[in-house]
Formats: structure tokens, C-alpha cells, sequence
């Protein structure tokens, strides 16, 4: 089976037993590898619903794909998938570096991680044995820690680990991968520090078989070209990181400012990517077998460290009030050791900001200071104090403090930087995203505000479902092939279906293609209606709905049920959004019809 | 008193600046009248100002533009 390996390895924890599994081309074809296997082998491996996301009984699926470990470039990537605590839907994120090659390197296309260790413990995995190796002595290592102690013990592996956040079950933990990549939103760092397991390291040198090397070779060089060509891929991600976009984000007026309650910010220009530039020096890296080298490093206080992505300027920067860049990156360093997500750790504090702003939560804090953050961010992820109750994210704070509609997030899921109401295709991919509030699902900023591949008008909501919708299976397989989104700055669409065919050598017919996105799509919709998601969680916060934002925002904001209505109808779902009989027998999702009864009831 | 126009230079852009600014650049209000105009000022080659807000909202080479308007030019820029 040229671009799979058709192993995988299956671990339980509890029992320290491991098995090998062979799915069989079947699966394959259908679900890629990536996201799409992920969310297949949940419902494998999973009781739904009753399978609680700290449970003992929640599994982790890491997984590579048909790309990955090949000479197509950007193929670095690895996934995992799992059931999350802070959402409680199911939940996948990639990450670029090295580990996801060497899963296929070590002879699996996924591993599956379920049960509970007794101690502290992590794996190492090579193409002959599988070992649990007892690390208490690992026990609250922050990130860098860990990572040098890893890097020294193994030299020839790659290391999945988290730090004492993850350990320490907050809900929105991350997951490290190799030195500076991290799986960053979900809390999937807690469902590893709920099986006391602190890092899979893995190690092999075999290599997935590639059907037809000259069209791949071919299409190696097409795309190195291309990508060569487009400014964007060939030097600037190189010279500012995404961190490009935050002088964009703020004169369009969707930089999220003091927890979403403005649109712009004074302060933006000291902290975008230009400044970063400017004032601190830096290096780039790359992930394996990538011209792009978007990761930047800047010389800290503290020596050189990994530089914020703009998400993090957004949500520690702007969005707390805080213009001071190296505060930021302080911040940002913070949270990049004891391994905390930066959207939602900012997330959570605005919140908390906000609420004490109002006067409806007492606790020394305020917008445009930055005194005490950084011992409250240690507090979250240590849970002392305040931390404690922050640790359980924005949603679930807010609600406790009487004031839901103060934790800016869809489904639990903090919102990115983006605001929704000066992109409105944006909003409904928040809304609909199948993990909650999320950018990368449909990445509709390519098109409503960069203008790629061609701009439409970023305000209206009229015929926004049917291009996000496009986008949102289009995501889906480049997440399931597993290549960098980045690649689509400069490559056409159709040129993803190519290499596909060319590694695999499977035909795959163009409807047939994008039937693997949509597929996918509602598999993990069945997941969320399994557990328990309806109609009314498909919403944003009230904020986005009746209060118009500032500057080139006056006036908007998101009218979703409009929106919503013509999604449900051109996904083929009812208006309850339950996926429809004929939808499912043309998906060939047929076998999973018995997890939507009792889906159909509309109250919450 | 708004009869200059403002101009900012974004992602390298600064360096068309003859101050080398990337914010705050003014036009005297009736040098210009209109986006291409405003990059013809400052000599910027047309294929590098990928995206042109004009106080926030996408503006095209031939839109007008009016005293006390911010224009913001950009390259090609991406992330997320």
C-alpha cells in the first residue's frame, strides 16, 4: 500500500499490553490518515457518549498521513486526535517538526494511546518493542526541561511530551512536539496528564512506499517552484512570521482589543511583526522537508526563545490591553514552558478582566497592566489559587461568575485573533467548527481579507456558506494528507489531489476527492451530536450579535440564523443541522446513522 | 484640520517613506486624488501593494481619495 505503512499501534496504559493493528486499504481510501483517521479511530475506540474526556477510557490518537515522511514538501506533520476536555467535542490539531515522519519511520501510520498508567510514565517506540518507562523524577519539568533531558537520553528519536500544565490536567494544556512545535488548543495536553503519560519518543528508519516516484519527483519540483515564486512562502513568512498580520488585522479593524470589546488597537504597531523585526534579533527554522521556515526566534531577556506567533500578540497582546512586545514574548515564553495554550490563556485572563472591569468579580487586576500576569499564568498552570478556577477555561469561569456571555468562545473553544464581525464567512466557520471556535478549519482570512485566490466582500453574509463550506472539506483533507495550509499561499488547489495520486498511486476522481473532506466532516459532527451538541451550540457569544465594533466596524455585526439556515440546507442537514439519511448513504457513513438517535431533539 | 491625507507603509513598504516611516506619512490633500495616485507619490511599484485599506475598508487603484482619509498599504502578507 505505497504512501500508508497499514500498521497501527494500539497501547493500553492500564494493562502495559500493545497490539498491532492492520485496518486494511478500505479505511485508507476513505479517511486518508491525519484528522480523517483520527476521527475513525475514535469511534473504534471509543464508548460514545459515555466516555468522559479525563476518563482513564478517552484515547488518543496520534497519526500521520499518505504525504507524510515523502519528498512532497511540507509533509512534517503529525495529528492528534482525541475527545477534549475544555470543548467536550471531539478535537484534533497538528503540528509540524519532526515527529510525524519517524511514527512512520518507526513502521505506523497512527498510534493509540488509551488507559492510565500508575505513575509518571513515557513511552519509547522504534520499529522492534515498545517500552513504559517509569519517570516520576520527570514530574513538573516545564517544557525546555523536559526536551534537553529527552534529546539527551534519546538522540535518534523525536519526543511528543508536555509540561507541568498538562500534568496538571488544565483544560486548555498543550501538547510539545520536538523542540518549539506544539499541538496547541483542545487541552490535549490534559488528556496525556490524565494517563500519567509525560512523552511518546519514537524512533525508525523505514520509509512509506511511493507509487509512482517520477510524477512525484515531478510534482516535488512543480511545487518547490511555486512556492519559490509566491513572495509569501519564498521569503517573508521566513523574514516576520505570521506575526506580519497584526498591522493588517488592526487598520481592518478585527484585532481583538480588551477581551473583543473593541476592534482596534492604539498600541498595534509596537507589537506587530515589523517591530518584532526591528527590535529583536532573530533566527528562522523549519519543519522537516520545508522551504517556508515560518518559525522565528527572537533574543529574549533570557537568551534566544521561540518569537509569538500572532495569534499570541493578539490574544496576550492586544486583547488584554498590553503594547509592550517584550512583555508579550515574556508571556508567550511562559506559557511556551509550562506548556499552556496562548489563545485561550489569554482568553481567560481578558475574561477574567473584563469581569472584574464591570465590577462583577473582585480581584486585583486590570486591561492595559500587565502586574501579576505572569504569576497568575504560573497559577493556572500550577492550579493555585484563582488559577485553579481559570484552568477550567473562559466558558466555565464566566459561567460561574453569573456572566457566560463575558467568555468570548464558541463550544468552549476560545476565538482566535480574528474578530468575526468584519468577516462574516469567518464567524459561521466558528460557529460550525466541529471543535469549536477555530481559524484553521476554513481559514477564510485567505479569502475575505487577504483577497487569495480573488477577495469578496468580507462584510456581507450572503453567499458565505457555500464558499465556507468548500473550505472547511477542502481543510479537511490538506489536515488528513497531513501538508502545511501554509502551502495554499501558492499552490492551486487541484495540485493536492495530484500528489495524492502520484504517493498512492490511488485514483481518485475530483467529486470523489472532495467527498473525503465532507466525510470527514460529518464523522466528527455525528461525534459532537452523539455527545451531546445541538442546534443552540452552533452560536456566538451575544457580543458579535448586537454590539457593532470600532473603526471600519461601526454598525456590523454577525447576523448567524440567516448564515446558519443556508449552511444547514447546502451541507444537507435539517434545520436542526443533523446530517440527513441521503447525505450519509452518499458519504458512506451508513454505519454510524445509530449514534444520531435522539439527536433530533432541539432544546438545550 | 484634516487637508492632508494619511499614509501608512506596512511589511517593508516603509522604505517608499522618504522618512523611512512606516506610520503617519501625509499628503498635502490635493497633491492626490486618487489610490494610484497615493502610490504613484511615493513611487511604489504597483505589483507590491497587494492590499490597499482606505480608513479600514479594500480600496482599487482607481477609487478616490479624500482629505482626512488614512490609507494603508500592504504587500503580500499571510499567517493566521
Amino acid at each position: 500500500m505505497p504512501g500508508w505503512m497499514g500498521k497501527i499501534l494500539f497501547i493500553d496504559l492500564s494493562s502495559k499490553e500493545y497490539q498491532i493493528l492492520e485496518p486494511g486499504e478500505d479505511l485508507y481510501h476513505k479517511f486518508l490518515g491525519g484528522r480523517g483517521l483520527g476521527a475513525r479511530l475514535l469511534f473504534k475506540f471509543l464508548e460514545i457518549p459515555e466516555t468522559e474526556s479525563l476518563s482513564p477510557q478517552n484515547t488518543l490518537v496520534f497519526s500521520a498521513g499518505p504525504l507524510t515522511a515523502t519528498v512532497v514538501p511540507t509533509t512534517g506533520r503529525m495529528t492528534l486526535t482525541t475527545r477534549s476536555p475544555l470543548t467536550g467535542t471531539i478535537f484534533d490539531s497538528n503540528a509540524g517538526g519532526y515527529w510525524g515522519p519517524t511514527l512512520k519511520g518507526a513502521g505506523y501510520d497512527a498510534l493509540v494511546i488509551t488507559g492510565e498508567a500508575e505513575t509518571l510514565t513515557r513511552l519509547e517506540i522504534n520499529e522492534n518493542s515498545i517500552k513504559f518507562v517509569d519517570c516520576p523524577e520527570l514530574s513538573g519539568w516545564n517544557n525546555s526541561r523536559t526536551w534537553e533531558h529527552l534529546d539527551q537520553k534519546l538522540p535518534d528519536y523525536q519526543h511528543a511530551y508536555i509540561g507541568p500544565a498538562g500534568e496538571n490536567q488544565v483544560y486548555f494544556a498543550s501538547v510539545s512536539v520536538g523542540e518549539n512545535r506544539t499541538l496547541g488548543r483542545g487541552g490535549m495536553g490534559a488528556v496525556l496528564g490524565s494517563k500519567n503519560l509525560k512523552a511518546v519518543s519514537l524512533t525508525g528508519s523505514r520509509q512509506p512506499g511511493v507509487a509512482d516516484r517520477k510524477r512525484t519527483e515531478k510534482i516535488k519540483e512543480k511545487s518547490l517552484t511555486w512556492l519559490e515564486n509566491s513572495p509569501l512562502t519564498a521569503s517573508r513568512l521566513e523574514e516576520m512570521g505570521t506575526s506580519m498580520l497584526v498591522n493588517l488585522i488592526n487598520e481592518a479593524g478585527v484585532l481583538p482589543t480588551r477581551n473583543f470589546q473593541e476592534t482596534q488597537f492604539a498600541g498595534a504597531d509596537s507589537i506587530s511583526g515589523e517591530s518584532l523585526r526591528d527590535r529583536m534579533e532573530a533566527s528562522s527554522g523549519s519543519c522537516f522537508n520545508c522551504p517556508i521556515a515560518c518559525a522565528r526566534k527572537i533574543i529574549g531577556p533570557e537568551g534566544e526563545q521561540a518569537g509569538p506567533e500572532y495569534e499570541t500578540i493578539g490574544l496576550l497582546g492586544s486583547n488584554l490591553g498590553i503594547s509592550d512586545p517584550e512583555l508579550i514574548a515574556k508571556f508567550n515564553q511562559l506559557c511556551n514552558e509550562l506548556g499552556l495554550d496562548t489563545i485561550s490563556t489569554g482568553s481567560v485572563i481578558a475574561c477574567l478582566m473584563e469581569l472584574v472591569d464591570r465590577g462583577y468579580f473582585d480581584y486585583q487586576i486590570s486591561f492595559d497592566s500587565a502586574e501579576g500576569l505572569a504569576d497568575l499564568i504560573e497559577d493556572i498552570a500550577r492550579r493555585r489559587g484563582l488559577g485553579d478556577r481559570l484552568a477550567r477555561g473562559s466558558l466555565r469561569f464566566a459561567r460561574e461568575a453569573g456572566h457566560p456571555e463575558l467568555a468570548m468562545q464558541v463550544k468552549g473553544l476560545d476565538i482566535p485573533a480574528f474578530d468575526p464581525r468584519g468577516m462574516k464567512g469567518q464567524g459561521l466557520g466558528y460557529i460550525t467548527s466541529n471543535r469549536g471556535a477555530c481559524h484553521l478549519r476554513a481559514n477564510m482570512l485567505n479569502i475575505e481579507l487577504l483577497g487569495l485566490p480573488e477577495r469578496i466582500d468580507r462584510f456581507t453574509e450572503e453567499g458565505k456558506a457555500a464558499l465556507l463550506i468548500h473550505q472547511q472539506d477542502l481543510n479537511a483533507i490538506l489536515d488528513s494528507l497531513i501538508v502545511c495550509k501554509f502551502t495554499l499561499f501558492a499552490l492551486a488547489e487541484g495540485f493536492y489531489r495530484e500528489m495524492l495520486e502520484a504517493v498512492t498511486g490511488v485514483s481518485f476522481p475530483e467529486d470523489e476527492f472532495y467527498a473525503i473532506g465532507e466525510r470527514i466532516w460529518n464523522l466528527e459532527k455525528i461525534f459532537n451530536l452523539a455527545v451531546g451538541f445541538r442546534r443552540c451550540d452552533d452560536s456566538l457569544p451575544p457580543r458579535f450579535k448586537v454590539e457593532g465594533g470600532g473603526g471600519p466596524l461601526a454598525g456590523e455585526v454577525v447576523k448567524e440564523e440567516m448564515m446558519l439556515r443556508d449552511y444547514y440546507r447546502i451541507r444537507g442537514w435539517n434545520s436542526s443541522g443533523i446530517p440527513g439519511e441521503e447525505t450519509l448513504d452518499r458519504l458512506k457513513l451508513k454505519n454510524f446513522k445509530c449514534y444520531l438517535s435522539g439527536s433530533d431533539i432541539d432544546d438545550c | 484640520m484634516t487637508a492632508e491625507i494619511t499614509v501608512n507603509l506596512y511589511g517593508g513598504l516603509e522604505r517608499y517613506s522618504p522618512e523611512g516611516l512606516r506610520r503617519g506619512n501625509r499628503i498635502p490633500g490635493d497633491q492626490v486624488n486618487t489610490v494610484a495616485e497615493v502610490l504613484d507619490y511615493f513611487d511604489i511599484p504597483r505589483e507590491e501593494a497587494r492590499i490597499i485599506l482606505v480608513d479600514g475598508h479594500h480600496a482599487e487603484l482607481q477609487d478616490r481619495v479624500k482629505p482626512g482619509k488614512v490609507v494603508s498599504i500592504f504587500p503580500l502578507v499571510g499567517g493566521g
